[in-house]
């Protein structure tokens, strides 16, 4: 017999659930230099001296990187359009959008899009009874106090890359701007308690303190969102943002323009005062720029959940120990020897064969998965094999 | 401290390319039977003279060197381990009374096809019969068995067998109608496996297009 029962019993384990930590970068490396991160700001625009980031060939043609910009690891994976993680500006005041230069975006399009991106973060991760406002913890480690500023930078890792979560713990990033450079890292492993976001503070993972640092209300890090969060006027404030245009990053990008929350005058909008915040639509790609900016490495882990299915393929002595191998036997063309002799008088006194490949197959015998050993296993009158097959979804 | 357990050997499957259909449409595989195979092994390499004695004997095949899985279930588990009583000095071979099947498009008579095995087996599960080609003609099973008369896939090695263009039967017995239609000569394979023991044995099959004189 080629088939043998599994006992669903005994051979068959559901229900169990793996899970594979490996580095966010290209080759699961959880180290990539964050000076060779090329984003597709320009590339999306017309040029790097004039860009238009709102709209391509008419005002109706709104591109996305009024929205975000894409940040690709290497300039590989941006020939690829293989982005890694994006970068977004939001605003809790903004009612429209578009630099100050723009008009046709305040006048005509009235996209709104920090406001938009404010709205999108806002709604995905900030539960209903929540003010409304992202709320970071500023001063003493031990009774911080919560402040909520009304712009924020993104970073929003890419799912397909970052499977189920981003690792807490596991995450660092140096941003540098015109008054030097930070670098952040999350707050958990300080804490004595898994939380579903946490507050970035200043230092690196490989610090070797057990103290908490004082937390600055610099971010949030959403891991299982893959979601991170930045303070923008404190980002300002600590690393200076307003004196970044035309700065060259090493990786040859100029910065095209300041961090930026001026108003525009003539925008009224129902039950609020005109005037109010216009925030530039190049505000994500300043702050993609100070990412670029900062010679240092960014370090990124991602775990993987994946449900897996045992099987317990028991090869008892008397099972599986002749072959239809055509090297096992003769074929019956010399005229001497039958087809179907076993070639080896060796395998006659003591049938041997060598496992190499496990088939799972259905009540109607389909072969539906496959198992290969990494090397041939002997299988004899003599002993058994248990192979465990784990099948991942 | 003690060593690691290594008398199990733990191993990752792939889907097959049917296993992931089933998935998608039924939403589980329910897997009831295992088979093992050894694809990769050559047995002449079996050396019972060799002069370092009988622990190298098969020296050459332990360090064969194993493929990664593909999900082709076509191309994998060709060579199937069988299970027999100790002491058997031949595996089950399976004969059919021909050697080759050569019939015009317009025979209308009967081509039998009753697979034996020798030494005795494959009684309960039978056989499958793989037509290479379709389009030459039609399989039809005489006798079927307890399993089933029908299979959606081709679940064992069957050559470089196009899926899409082959018929695929299982039972006891067959019959094969010549395709009366048929625009050209053709030729294509069939294959008999044994599904019990796991043999197989392939013929010609040959339609003639009688040629129409002017």
């Amino acid at each position: 017999m080629i088939f043998n029962q599994l006992n669903p019993n005994t051979d068959i384990v559901a229900g169990r659930t793996n899970r594979i930590d490996s580095g966010f970068w290209p080759n699961g490396e959880t180290f990539s230099s964050q000076s060779a991160f090329v984003d597709n700001f320009y590339a999306l625009t017309q040029s790097s001296v004039t860009p238009s980031p709102s709209y391509g060939s008419s005002i109706y043609d709104i591109r996305r990187t009024m929205y975000y910009v894409d940040v690709f690891p290497d300039a590989t994976s941006a020939a690829n359009n293989d982005p890694y993680f994006s970068v977004s500006y939001g605003n809790y005041d903004c009612e429209a959008s578009g630099s100050g230069t723009f008009n046709l975006d305040t006048a005509s399009i009235l996209a709104f899009a920090p406001k938009s991106v404010y709205t999108q973060y806002q709604n995905l991760l900030l539960g209903e009874g929540q003010s409304g406002l992202f709320q970071f913890a500023s001063g003493s480690a031990l009774n911080p106090t919560m402040i909520t500023p009304r712009d924020i930078f993104v970073i929003n890792f890419s799912s397909y890359k970052m499977k189920d979560k981003i690792d807490e713990g596991v995450f660092e990033i140096t941003l540098s701007g015109s008054l030097g450079s930070i670098t952040l890292r999350d707050d958990s492993p300080f804490l004595s308690q898994a939380s579903s976001v946490y507050n970035l503070v200043q230092g690196s993972i490989n610090d070797a303190t057990t103290t908490l640092p004082a937390y600055q209300g610099i971010g949030l890090l959403y891991p299982d969102d893959g979601v991170a969060i930045f303070n923008a006027n404190v980002v300002n404030q600590l690393i200076g943002l307003s004196s970044v245009s035309g700065s060259t990053a090493p990786n040859g990008f100029v910065c095209p323009a300041n961090y930026y929350t001026g108003s525009i005058v003539g925008i009224a909008i129902p039950g609020q005062a005109s005037g109010s915040l216009i925030p530039t639509t190049w505000n994500h790609a300043v702050f993609a720029w100070v990412i670029e900016n900062a010679e240092a490495t960014m370090k990124v882990r991602k775990s993987e959940y994946v449900p897996s299915l045992n099987y317990f393929i028991r090869a008892m002595n008397r099972d599986f120990n002749y072959s239809n191998n055509p090297t096992y036997v003769y074929n019956g063309s010399d005229g001497v020897h039958p087809a179907g002799l076993i070639y080896n008088q060796d395998f006659i006194s003591n049938p041997t064969t060598y496992v190499t490949t496990v088939g799972l197959y259905n009540d109607t015998n389909e072969l539906v998965a496959v198992a290969k050993l990494s090397r041939p296993a002997l299988k004899t009158f003599d002993n058994e094999l248990l192979i465990k097959v784990r099948l991942d979804f | 401290m003690s060593y690691c357990d290594n008398s199990t050997i733990t191993v990752d499957a792939i889907l097959t390319t049917k296993g992931r259909q089933l998935l998608a449409q039924n939403g589980n595989l329910n897997i009831t039977s295992f088979a093992l195979a050894d694809d990769e092994i050559d047995y002449t390499l079996y050396q019972p003279n060799h002069p370092n004695g009988s622990a190298f004997y098969d020296i050459a095949i332990r360090n064969t060197p194993v493929f990664e899985p593909v999900s082709d279930e076509t191309q994998v588990m060709k060579y199937k381990l069988v299970s027999l009583n100790q002491g058997v000095t031949s595996i089950p071979v399976i004969n059919i009374a021909q050697d080759k099947i050569s019939v015009p498009s317009t025979y209308t008579g009967t081509i039998s096809i009753s697979p034996s095995t020798n030494p005795a087996y494959n009684l309960t599960l039978g056989y499958t019969a793989i037509l290479g080609n379709k389009n030459v003609g039609v399989l039809i099973v005489d006798q079927a068995n307890s399993v089933n008369s029908v299979s959606s896939t081709i679940p064992t090695f069957a050559g470089d067998v196009n899926t899409t263009s082959a018929q695929v039967v299982v039972g006891q017995t067959f019959r094969f109608i010549p395709n009366s239609s048929l625009g050209q000569t053709t030729s294509t394979t069939l294959t008999i496996i044994g599904n019990e023991s796991g043999g197989s044995l392939s013929i010609e099959v040959t339609v003639t297009v009688p040629t129409t004189s002017a």
